[in-house]
């Protein structure tokens, strides 16, 4: 018995090449094994229990909070008003150059909306929307700055720098660069940079309807907390020695077995913390897309998140932020698989990993440093707007996001790897 | 009785105890250290008053005092005639009262006319709270209640303030961790094997099923009143009792509360709506268990409802509220709605405050899950199922 033969791993001492391939497919195998028995009842209720949660919020909330003033001046209400703004916003696409400005200042000031928006004074704030929420609220904010908000005395046009484009576009760049300043966050030496980027902003700007989309991103933000839950009791069990699914005497008395087997649990469950991500964009996306279309996709980033520096569009911006809610919940979902082989007990596993949960979504109410390196705050508009510097090189915080996932990721990994090691059935 | 003793035992054991008194008394240290950390006053070096002082300047500064005119116009002339605390508070009264005013603002006539600009406030709050649709009774109801306060003491009671403050908190946690504790009474764990022979049993079945929904309630009747008492004294034993019979109104937060009552009542009130939050989730938690069969399962059930819960609580929708959430456990023990929302629910024509009718919702819906659950297991019985 001198050759070195590995089940599901690499070598054999002459024919290394063979065992290669098949230790790779059983390794395969192992870990499509690992996922289906992932699949059981406990995971199956939590994903249906997140699943319907997401549904009943979207649902409840969008037919309840909503209006809008459809093409003929009639007021909607509920789930109808997004297609009727879908149609009405047909008459303000275009792209904001000196013409379409000139146009639309025509158009708003003879309009219905204007007249029924200053009777009723509450209108924009509670829920209502109005085909000339986008172009106006964009043209509001190279006026009001960092102190634009939703509401009905925000929404007009009566502004000198509207005379020309050239006058409009550098206003609004201005803004931007005060906007920047007055958050406190960057040195007079980061700030001359990040204006050189607002200079390089590409306008003019393409308008349209979007309401699909904000409300997408408006409920991906508020709902993510449940998959952090999902995830605390779908991955809890991997590990621990008193569950079903859970490590055996077999697996770890097998020459290779432990480090393959609790390999392959690490891999699958990664790929499980994904699945419930996705399942959980999906249900979003789908329900969000039949309510109120996903159109607005190819809109620039700029008609949504003000103060962006980046020459993308929403749909771009928003796949950043579906990225980074991917990257925190697979921070989540390793940091449960590292609490599921310390603690090895499913209950008690469960439990810390719910409270560790809450811990870091009440965390992200903190300022600066614990903020940012927060997996909870991955999935925030901060992606598309926020810069961190090294030395004199402005990185996005998208990137630092993703950068930073993959160190946590490896030092819980290192983690599970220390504590695979030293597992013991008693 | 030797069942339900035994299921007690079963659910929670000596360790059990420890652990749930440990919690309850870390939360509570939390608790309470943040609530007095407000009363220090801090300078450019750090604190400069410390909260025991503080506190103890107020207490013997605001015996017998009211807030009249002859209160403010002596405030007016020295700002520290009550103290640093006393002062802050009722220049807080009087900042609600008089539109972000403050005292300097004021003139005599303005101050005369204190309880009168009140009920102005309140009149005017009612007449723009569209979405409540008063009925002109209601509106004359609320009113009569405004003119009620005629006088308001403005003495020491820092204590009940910070109780009825935190409290809500406190008890939504406790409510957690207590239908926690409930998970295993139905939630079967498969590896132990006892289920088939307790069912196996001549009288088996129903005897234990009935022993330990008894035990269930009684462990958590005995473990939240436990843990209240627990909470009370950690945190008001630094502040002192003084104040119960001061009326709530003497408070910032509830200078618009049109209930009469006095802080000690408001306590007893809001240990009732929580006990009745609690009797909601334990049926809830019970049904939960009972169907699904897996104590895991059902915890990650209860866990999305608080988190539902909770998410719907970030946006404020008056029809959700109204009609699901208020006797939902977040709003339950979020008790400051109850008295200064002002909300009628119109059962066959009778106007029943909100406080009253979220009680009793909640009573009837703990019911309808205890019912469920019930039924559940008497159909389980019949098939003889023990998985």
């Amino acid at each position: 018995m001198n050759e070195k033969v590995e089940v599901c791993g690499v070598r054999h001492k002459t024919t290394g090449k063979e065992y290669d391939k098949e230790g790779k497919g059983k390794m395969k195998r192992q870990i499509v094994m690992e996922y289906r028995k992932m699949w059981n009842k406990v995971s199956i209720v939590a994903v249906i229990a997140m699943c319907l949660v997401t549904v009943v919020h979207l649902l409840v909330y969008l037919n309840l909070q909503y209006r809008a003033i459809d093409k003929d001046g009639r007021l909607v209400e509920g789930l109808a008003s997004y297609r009727a703004l879908l149609e009405a916003s047909k008459e303000i696409e275009g792209v904001m150059d000196g013409e379409y400005i000139k146009k639309l200042k025509t158009s708003y000031d003879g309009s219905y909306d204007k007249a029924y928006l200053a009777e009723h004074r509450g209108f924009l704030g509670t829920g209502g929307m109005t085909k000339y929420m986008v172009p106006n609220y964009f043209i509001n904010y190279a006026y009001y700055g960092a102190y634009m908000s939703n509401g009905n005395d925000k929404v007009g046009l009566d502004y000198d720098f509207l005379d020309s484009e050239k006058e409009f576009y550098d206003t609004y760049k201005r803004t931007v660069k005060e906007h920047l300043a007055e958050l406190e966050i960057y040195s007079e030496k980061q700030l001359r940079i990040l204006e050189k980027k607002a200079d390089r902003l590409a306008t003019p700007y393409k308008t349209g309807y979007y309401q699909g989309l904000a409300n997408l991103r408006a409920w991906f933000i508020l709902d993510y907390e449940l998959v952090f839950v999902a995830l605390a009791f779908c991955l809890s069990g991997i590990y621990t020695k008193d569950h079903a699914g859970g490590v055996t005497e077999l697996a770890l008395s097998s020459r290779y077995g432990r480090r393959n087997n609790l390999r392959a649990r690490w891999i699958a469950g990664n790929l499980f913390a994904a699945s419930i991500y996705l399942i959980y964009l999906l249900v979003q996306v789908a329900v969000n897309g039949f309510l109120a279309s996903l159109s607005g996709w190819d809109l620039p980033a700029q008609m949504f998140w003000f103060s962006c520096l980046h020459n993308i569009t929403i749909g771009e911006g928003l796949l950043f932020m579906f990225a980074g809610g991917l990257c925190g919940g697979l921070v989540v979902g390793n940091l449960v698989l590292l609490i599921s082989i310390v603690v090895k007990n499913r209950k008690f596993a469960t439990a810390v990993s719910v409270i560790a949960a809450v811990i870091i979504m009440r965390a992200e109410k903190a300022y600066g440093f614990f903020q940012r390196f927060n997996p909870f705050h991955f999935k925030s508009d901060a992606l598309i707007e926020d810069y961190l510097f090294i030395g004199e090189a402005a990185v996005p915080y998208f990137a630092i996001v993703f950068l930073v996932t993959a160190v946590y990721v490896a030092a819980l990994g290192m983690g599970m790897k220390l504590s695979a090691k030293k597992y013991r059935m008693n | 009785m030797r069942l339900v003793i035994t299921e007690c035992k079963r659910i929670l054991g000596r360790g059990g105890v420890f652990v749930f008194l440990a919690l309850v008394l870390l939360a509570s240290l939390y608790h309470s250290r943040r609530n007095l950390e407000r009363y220090n006053q801090y300078d450019e070096d750090g604190i400069c008053v410390g909260w025991p002082e503080t506190l103890s300047e107020a207490k013997r500064m605001s015996e017998g005092l009211y807030l009249d005119t002859a209160c403010m116009m002596e405030l007016k002339k020295d700002a520290d005639t009550y103290g640093y605390l006393n002062g802050e508070n009722i220049n807080a009264l009087i900042s609600e009262n008089y539109e972000r005013k403050t005292l300097q603002e004021l003139s005599k006539e303005d101050m005369e006319g204190f309880f009168e600009k009140r009920v102005e406030t309140i009149s005017e709050n009612l007449a723009q709270d569209l979405k409540k649709n008063y009925t002109d009774q209601e509106t004359e109801r609320l009113m009569e209640k405004a003119q009620n306060l005629s006088e308001l003491p403005a003495g020491y009671a820092e204590g009940w303030k910070t109780l009825s403050e935190n409290m809500g908190n406190f008890v939504f946690l406790l409510l957690l961790l207590l239908s926690a504790l409930l998970l295993p009474v139905f939630g079967r764990d498969s590896q132990v094997q006892m289920e088939e022979l307790a069912h196996s049993a001549k009288f088996g079945k129903r005897k234990l099923e009935q022993s330990r929904i008894a035990s269930a309630y009684l462990i958590v009747t005995a473990l939240y009143w436990c843990g209240m008492a627990v909470y009370f004294i950690i945190v008001m034993a630094p502040f002192g009792f003084n104040g119960a019979g001061q009326p709530i109104q003497n408070d910032v937060r509830m200078f618009y509360s049109l209930y009469q009552i006095t802080y000690f009542q408001q306590f007893l009130i809001n240990l009732l709506i929580g006990y009745a939050a609690l009797l909601f989730l334990t049926g809830l938690t019970l049904s939960v268990t009972i169907i699904l069969k897996n104590s895991l399962a059902g915890a990650s059930v209860i866990a999305a409802f608080c988190a539902m819960l909770l998410i719907f609580n970030q946006v404020y929708v008056y029809q959700v509220d109204h009609w699901f959430a208020n006797f939902m456990t977040v709003k339950m023990t979020d008790f400051r709605h109850f008295y200064t929302g002002n909300e009628f629910y119109r059962i066959w024509g009778v106007s029943v405050p909100c406080l009253n009718w979220s009680v009793m919702v909640s009573l009837v819906l703990s019911a309808v899950f205890l019912m469920i659950g019930i039924l559940v297991l008497r159909k389980n019985r019949k098939k003889g199922d023990c998985r």
